[in-house]
């Protein structure tokens, strides 16, 4: 399917704890209906490098569908690390995930450790509300 | 310049036959806006399925009056590998820069028709400049 129109992209970015990182954070909160697209995304370890875990997965947040996955040996400090790029599996990425689902930030693994903090940015864009043919 | 411009995103997935379509030119992507010039910002392609492209050149991204913005060659193309403008192969010449006025945007191929991917997952990033 192509795009005619001209969605505005949007974009999450902050910086997480390891604790959250480990819990599981939303980082977009769910729209009724609509589902989101991620086009782009990276992460960056701060504080020392991602330890233990297996990855830290970009994921929708019903379903659990992985956007991204970013493994923990390419999570190094502060090396910031893109979708598509050795050890980023970007496998959704431009494809529409779950209807009214958001987007959270998990842990995949043992409990991520060293790393303290996790910077994040992710591009996305808000899907229109499909309509029955 | 606009101040404050909007980021706008164009992303989907085309088939051989749109990437082949019109000899070449391919399938639009960006409908043209009247008065307007679009600048691309960043882009990638991703051979979504089939294998690694063959054929053609390159897949390119332009504006609908031919004038390249990102030209990925074939054999960077491999399947489910995701090839950024400005990585090795993906030239991205006129990423950056105001295209035309009152054209679009499109993705075509050079050469000859793309064969073995039959399936390609492409992602624009792009604003559209005031007047």
């Amino acid at each position: 399917m192509t795009y005619l129109a001209s969605p505005d992209l949007r974009v999450a970015e902050g910086q997480l704890t390891t604790a959250q990182v480990n819990a599981g954070v939303f980082v977009v909160d769910p729209i009724a209906k609509r589902s989101i697209t991620v086009v782009d995304a990276w992460v960056r370890a701060i504080g020392g490098a991602a330890t233990s875990n297996t990855s830290i997965d970009v994921v929708d947040s019903v379903t659990g569908t992985v956007a991204v996955s970013f493994a923990q040996a390419q999570n190094t400090q502060n090396t910031t690390l893109r979708a598509g790029a050795t050890g980023a599996t970007a496998t959704y990425v431009g494809t529409a995930l779950g209807a009214g689902e958001g987007l959270k930030i998990a842990n995949v693994g043992t409990a991520c450790d060293t790393m303290t903090h996790l910077d994040y940015v992710i591009l996305y864009r808000v899907d229109a509300v499909a309509v029955a043919a | 310049m606009a101040t404050y411009p909007r980021c706008k995103v164009a992303e989907g997935q085309l088939t051989l036959a749109q990437l082949n379509a019109a000899s070449g030119a391919g399938t639009n992507i960006v409908d043209p806006i009247a008065g307007k010039t679009i600048t691309v910002v960043d882009a990638w392609f991703r051979s979504a399925a089939g294998g690694t492209c063959g054929g053609a050149t390159a897949v390119v991204l332009e504006d609908t009056a031919g004038t390249d913005v990102l030209s990925v060659t074939a054999a960077t193309l491999t399947l489910a590998a995701l090839v950024r403008g400005g990585a090795s192969g993906a030239t991205a010449t006129n990423v950056g820069t105001a295209l035309g006025k009152g054209k679009g945007l499109r993705i075509g191929r050079t050469v000859s028709d793309v064969t073995t991917m039959t399936a390609m997952d492409y992602m624009v990033l792009y604003k559209i400049d005031s007047d």
